[in-house]
């Protein structure tokens, strides 16, 4: 008997020391096991695109709601919660830094007041967004959740209307530069005026506006509603220039690529209306795509809507243009759970300054002031543009859409083409800098409608890569891309019309997985000027390479190395991001003598070492949000073509050999009188368990597209 | 009693299905089977089996999970290898351990008598301790 107590107290005391996150992977019936039994879908999805038909636009985006928590619920939870700040909840303390840099600067906030107003003034949007809330919510009661809460023992809370508008808000937080002017104050500090000449002048650009473009006086004072390093190309072509004689228009947004991908591509299909394109999971409108009268598609302008104050401080007090004032106090508080249930709470009292919250940066404290933190409607934008029937609608959808500001193609049916930077622009004196707010400098003196100013009607074509808008008489932007991937476009559209006067469909696509890498021209200028020994041998190899960034090439390795390690001797030092300075404004500053022209030839010395082909050193690692503890959740990796400045661009991380985690999020190509085809990198199903959890994957990465329509 | 009714036991982990506790399922339900299976164990030979015997439930599971959507079964064996050896592991574990505790307690009370009896006496020929 003895013997037996011992043995049970021993199981008991084992027990006891199991972690309840094993225990639960390991529960046949009630753990993650529980989620090979899965509903029938409510919605098929047809060759990669979900599908829904309905009688009347309410039971459209309801049963899209629905369609979409079934096959996504768990990644728009995750987006959800960091515009919440609410991440930890999930996924345990190491998403606590998260939490705290979004909740302080108040996203879910301006979230909260623009449903307010949205629902209060744009009936028809909101009961578009109610219905999907509903669909979203009743797919949460009615189903068990997906595998990826079975595994953390949570549960999905009940979706809201302003969840919707909190994902639009973070992903234009994404694009709005975040804190790129306080590393371009740490910059100038350093290298002085001189620096701050190259990086805003850029006289190497070729703007997509060739024209100087005038804002004074101010175009448009804002309507009420405002008061209160991403890369994309996207490009169009006129029906003269067009092999199908009607309109085309392309896109591949440049975002993060994860698994399941950033978008899924829908067609919503009531009686006299169908909208076919990319939406982002936990909203319900298409943001890229077509109705069939009109097509659109947006790349990021990188037009500068965020400023920073610096003020005086005499404790929580600030010294505003004249006046000492109380900053606002806000306290957060951040709750954290781990696998097995622990909870912690954590406070952060946020200040807020006249001018918006206060976040902290190398040691000191500045307010931000964001476009995106007012009442902003891009919702009702969204819901009007996938109505618009023409031009004009689709002008009068584009007053809403406030930031982020996008270089926004369309082409419709008619044959129109044209080019709009869409947003607003806030009117102040400079922005590239922060400004001293105790003087009272920097104050936003209303705002330009940048359509009215940043336009182009009927082009015979066009492209958008991130490049320079314009030249303009006020400040627009200072961290607008490197030129290359436009100018490459460009000159492919323009070399396949002079040999046949026509673009086909063939030809976009063609276009799209590019991968001539055009700055190695530049390099070469650059490595015939100022390198030594090692530079030139390096010329001599670069000078009989085609500049294509192909997985075989050894060249393009050896290339790549030089230009990351270029980026990286050149900027390390100054406790910058290595992309926050365009390869332009390195060159010159290299050239100028602002930085030590010696690196040229070091960095050449490195690349030279370079023996493996690009492909080995250059992979997709496209992660699922708990891939690092369930690496199957991954995408396979796999080499990846293109690189930083390709058309299809693939920018590899070379701290951790150069894997590629950002890309063409889908490649778009709408023809009319022809078709839509499109790819996504991943499938259109975010559950592991899905054969369709994968299943484009491969074929994005060998450019193979698919026509939806 | 039949042999076979031992074998009833090892189905009592599919109790699971109904009771929501992980730990019930991966630890208590193994456990009290092994233990009634011990319990009716007739010799050493059918503990030393009892591994084995923890199989049929996992058997059972396995076919009603590949019964549900095979395609899926499959993929998730491939991407949660951990989870699925942990359970497997868990119940060999816990239903082994409580056969073996199921037959020395049975042991211990059912024979401990007759035990006394026996060392009192002096072996006969042919029988060994």
């Amino acid at each position: 008997m003895k013997a037996i107590a011992i043995v049970l107290l021993l199981v008991a005391v084992f027990i006891f020391l199991l972690p309840p996150s094993v225990v639960r992977l390991a529960d046949p019936f009630h753990g993650p096991m529980k989620a090979i039994y899965r509903p029938p879908p409510p919605a098929p999805i047809e060759n990669y695109v979900l599908t829904i038909e309905a009688e009347s636009e309410r039971e459209a985006y309801y049963r899209l709601g629905y369609a979409h928590a079934y096959y996504r619920l768990f990644q728009m939870d995750v987006m959800r919660r960091v515009a919440q700040g609410r991440l930890g909840e999930l996924l345990g303390p190491a998403a606590l830094d998260t939490d705290i840099y979004f909740r302080t600067r108040g996203l879910y906030i301006s979230a909260e007041k623009s449903w307010l107003y949205i629902e209060s003034n744009f009936p028809n949007v909101a009961t578009v967004v109610l219905e999907y809330v509903n669909g979203v919510n009743d797919f949460i009661t009615q189903n068990p959740p997906p595998i990826e809460y079975l595994i953390l023992g949570k549960k999905p809370e009940p979706w809201a209307p302003t969840d919707v508008i909190a994902i639009v808000k973070l992903v234009a937080w994404s694009l709005s530069g975040g804190e790129a002017d306080l590393e371009l104050k740490r910059l100038a500090d350093r290298l002085g005026q001189r620096f701050l000449e190259i990086a805003l002048s850029r006289r190497q650009n070729t703007p997509i506006l060739p024209r100087k473009a005038v804002f004074s006086p101010p175009r448009d004072a804002g309507d009420n509603w405002i008061i209160s390093p991403h890369a994309s190309n996207n490009w169009i072509i006129s029906p003269q220039l067009s092999a199908t004689n009607c309109a085309m228009l392309a896109n591949d947004p440049h975002l993060l690529l994860s698994a399941p991908p950033i978008w899924i591509f829908q067609r919503v299909k009531t009686p006299g209306r169908e909208v076919v394109g990319v939406a982002f999971p936990g909203t319900p409108l298409v943001t890229i795509g077509t109705n069939g009268h009109v097509a659109w598609g947006f790349t990021n302008t990188g037009i500068d809507v965020i400023d920073y104050y610096y003020y005086v401080w005499d404790g929580d007090r600030y010294f505003h243009n004249g006046t000492w004032r109380e900053a606002n106090r806000r306290v957060e508080e951040f709750k954290t759970c781990d696998a097995d249930g622990r909870c912690s709470v954590w406070k952060v009292t946020v200040l807020e300054t006249v001018h918006g919250p206060v976040v902290e940066y190398g040691g000191t404290r500045y307010a931000m002031r964001w476009l995106g933190n007012n009442i902003t409607l891009e919702a009702v934008a969204m819901y009007e543009i996938n109505r618009a029937k023409n031009l004009s609608d689709f002008l009068k959808a584009l007053r809403y859409f406030i930031t982020p500001s996008q270089n926004v193609v369309y082409a419709d049916l008619n044959g129109t083409v044209a080019y709009f930077a869409s947003g607003y622009l806030p009117l102040r004196n400079g922005g590239y800098l922060p400004f001293n707010g105790s003087r009272g400098e920097g104050e936003w003196g209303g705002y330009a409608w940048l359509p009215t100013v940043l336009s182009q009607i009927n082009p015979p074509y066009l492209a958008t890569a991130n490049n320079k808008v314009a030249d303009a008489d006020v400040y627009l932007q200072w961290r607008w891309a490197d030129r290359y991937r436009h100018d490459r476009i460009v000159e492919l559209l323009a070399e396949r019309l002079g040999r046949s006067g026509k673009v086909t469909v063939r030809d976009v696509m063609e276009i799209q997985l590019d991968v001539v890498d055009i700055s190695c021209r530049d390099v070469k200028l650059l490595l015939k000027t100022l390198g030594g020994e090692s530079s030139e041998k390096l010329l001599r190899e670069l000078e009989n390479w085609d500049c294509a960034m192909i997985p075989t090439s050894t060249t393009a390795a050896k290339y790549a190395t030089f230009l990351y390690n270029l980026q990286k001797r050149a900027w390390e030092d100054f406790g910058v991001s290595l992309t926050l300075v365009p390869l332009e404004v390195t060159i010159e500053a290299i050239k100028s003598g602002l930085l030590d022209r010696r690196i040229v030839e070091e960095v050449a010395a490195e690349a030279l070492k370079t023996s493996k082909p690009w492909g080995e050193m250059h992979v997709y690692d496209i992660r699922h949000v708990m891939g690092s503890v369930f690496p199957s959740f991954n995408y396979r990796k796999t080499e990846a073509p293109g690189s930083w400045f390709t058309v299809n661009v693939a920018p590899g991380s070379p701290g951790s050999e150069f894997r590629v985690s950002q890309g063409p999020s889908v490649r778009l190509i709408v023809a009319f009188c022809d078709g839509i085809y499109m790819s996504l990198p991943g499938g259109p199903d975010g559950d592991p368990l899905s054969p369709l959890y994968d299943a484009m994957y491969l074929p994005w990465v060998r450019g193979e597209y698919v026509k939806v329509g | 009693m039949s042999k076979w009714v031992k074998y009833t036991a090892a189905l009592i982990p599919l109790l699971g299905a109904a009771t929501p506790i992980h730990l019930v399922n991966v630890v208590i339900w193994p456990l009290v089977g092994g233990l009634l299976y011990g319990w009716l164990s007739e010799g050493r030979r059918d503990i030393a089996t009892s591994p084995v015997v923890a199989l049929t439930p996992v058997l059972v599971v396995t076919l009603y999970y590949m019964s549900l959507n095979f395609t899926r079964f499959l993929r998730y064996v491939e991407m949660l290898p951990t989870a699925v050896i942990l359970w497997i592991t868990s119940w060999m574990l816990f239903f082994s351990l409580g056969a073996m505790v199921g037959y020395v307690y049975k042991k211990s009370r059912g024979n401990s008598p007759a035990r006394t009896r026996r060392e009192a006496a002096p072996l006969q020929s042919g029988e060994t301790h």
